[in-house]
């Protein structure tokens, strides 16, 4: 009887094991480091996303951004991962618009933009503590948190 | 107790055997990427699309005080006769967009029977849970404050994205994001006439950004019978979009005085003219009739 029990448990342990990877990261930027705390009348933008992705490789995120509003975008990983290299350009014309390298892999950068467009985000998580052939998980949760506030009128 | 033991034997057999299949699907599809690495295609490049959801659709076009039009939803007794995976699932995503633009009328409370059709629609499509008692008690609480309604209907719909995704069910999400843009942009399009005046036209075709990244996030899966058949509707629109008139200026990037903001000018503006806000109009009115029309249901796929 008890060789059944453990018999089940495994069973339960290996269907249990094939769902943990992909949804360990799920609303992984509502967590700790992606959060804002003096939200100055910004509100989450729902195209905040989070994902597993591997160290040192590059991934695309693309995403719509209205025009006259102000965002906050930040991005996060898991201790020990930093820093991530993000560069925005303009989906249509490919131009770069802002590279975070610029400013020392900072996490956070804040923008207006006066039209609507779409965003790209290119990542790499750096991970530039982690060697790959020590590494235990080369893959990692990264969010993308994105806040939004209509841009505010400016005079009396 | 032998039966059992053979039963979970078997099981745990057949689990080994799938696992097995995976494994080879994965190095199979290696072997593939090898192949377009080395033609120059790297696989490095794996784009995540992010579509925004009915309510801030809505909340981004009628920014402005406008008298919504209840009548343009699709009526909840369609509901029982979507028979086939596709119209449901189609059918889910107008649903929801009809929710959220509900949510946004002072005056209704229809919305309660909306997301009971919700509920049943995401049932077929095997979505079990994410409309549980506890979210049917929030609304009826919230059905005066609508603000908190639109946070219900954002959460629902991110839900339902999340868990088809980490379900690789993305087939199903194209369908249910195709109903629910197509009804947002057929409602947002019969809400206003073209002579009203103000900017909200012009947000209702800055939604071609988002129809942009929905279709090419659609066509990552038009391997997909659901999927090709449905971008294959969807052409008339995507061609629409695509000959609009643009005023397009430099992008200029500068950073706001005094702080680290920066300020992002320039980019694409659609010409709106007369002649391209009845096009669209008749274009989406005919997309949207067809995806909701009960006798298209019943032909497969």
């Amino acid at each position: 009887m008890t060789n059944l029990k453990k018999i089940y448990f495994i069973c339960i342990m290996l269907i249990a094991a094939g769902n943990v990877h992909a949804q360990r990261c799920d609303d992984y930027h509502k967590t700790g480091d992606c959060k804002i705390y003096r939200a100055d009348g910004f509100e989450s933008y729902g195209q905040s996303r989070s994902a597993l992705l591997e160290i040192k490789k590059q991934t695309t995120f693309k995403a719509v951004f209205y025009g006259q509003r102000d965002y906050k975008i930040v991005l996060c990983t898991d201790y020990g991962y930093y820093p991530v290299h993000y560069v925005i350009s303009n989906a249509d014309t490919k131009e770069v618009l802002y590279d975070n390298k610029e400013d020392d892999f900072i996490e956070s950068v804040g923008f207006t933009i006066d039209k609507t467009q779409n965003l790209v985000f290119d990542i790499t998580v750096i991970a530039e503590d982690i060697k790959p052939e020590d590494a235990f998980d080369l893959r990692t949760c990264v969010g993308v948190n994105i806040y939004w506030r209509k841009v505010p009128k400016m005079g009396f | 107790m032998k039966i059992k033991l053979l039963f979970i034997l078997g099981f745990l057999a057949f689990f080994a055997f799938t696992q097995c299949k995976s494994e080879k699907k994965a190095k199979e599809k290696q072997a593939v990427e090898s192949n377009e690495e080395a033609s120059g295609f790297s696989d490095n490049e794996k784009i995540m699309y992010s579509l925004p959801s009915p309510d801030e659709i809505f909340s981004e076009i009628f920014m402005e005080e406008m008298n919504l039009k209840p009548e343009y939803v699709n009526p909840s007794t369609n509901a029982s006769n979507y028979i086939d995976v596709k119209s449901q699932a189609i059918n889910l995503g107008v649903y929801i967009s009809d929710f959220a633009y509900l949510s946004a009328i002072e005056s209704n409370t229809d919305e309660l029977a909306y997301l009971k059709i919700i509920r049943e629609l995401m049932d077929k499509v095997n979505l079990y849970g994410i409309v549980n008692e506890e979210m049917l008690d929030r609304i009826n609480e919230n059905l005066m404050v609508k603000d908190s309604l639109n946070k219900i209907s954002q959460e629902l719909y991110y839900k339902m994205s999340n868990i088809l995704e980490n379900s690789d069910r993305n087939n199903i999400l194209v369908l249910v994001s195709t109903g629910a843009i197509v009804e947002a942009l057929y409602l947002a399009i019969n809400n206003i006439e073209f002579n009203h005046s103000g900017e909200v036209i012009q947000k209702i075709f800055d939604q071609k950004f988002v129809f942009d990244n929905y279709y090419e996030f659609a066509s990552q899966y038009s391997d997909d019978i659901y999927v090709k058949t449905v971008l294959n509707e969807l052409s008339v629109i995507k061609n629409m979009f695509e000959h609009l008139d643009f005023n397009d200026s430099k992008i200029n990037v500068t950073k706001e005085s005094g702080s680290d903001f920066l300020v992002i000018q320039g980019g694409k503006e659609i010409i709106v003219t007369e002649e391209a806000y009845l096009g669209f109009r008749e274009n989406i009115t005919n997309v949207r009739n067809l995806l909701v029309s009960i006798s298209k249901s019943i032909n497969q796929p």
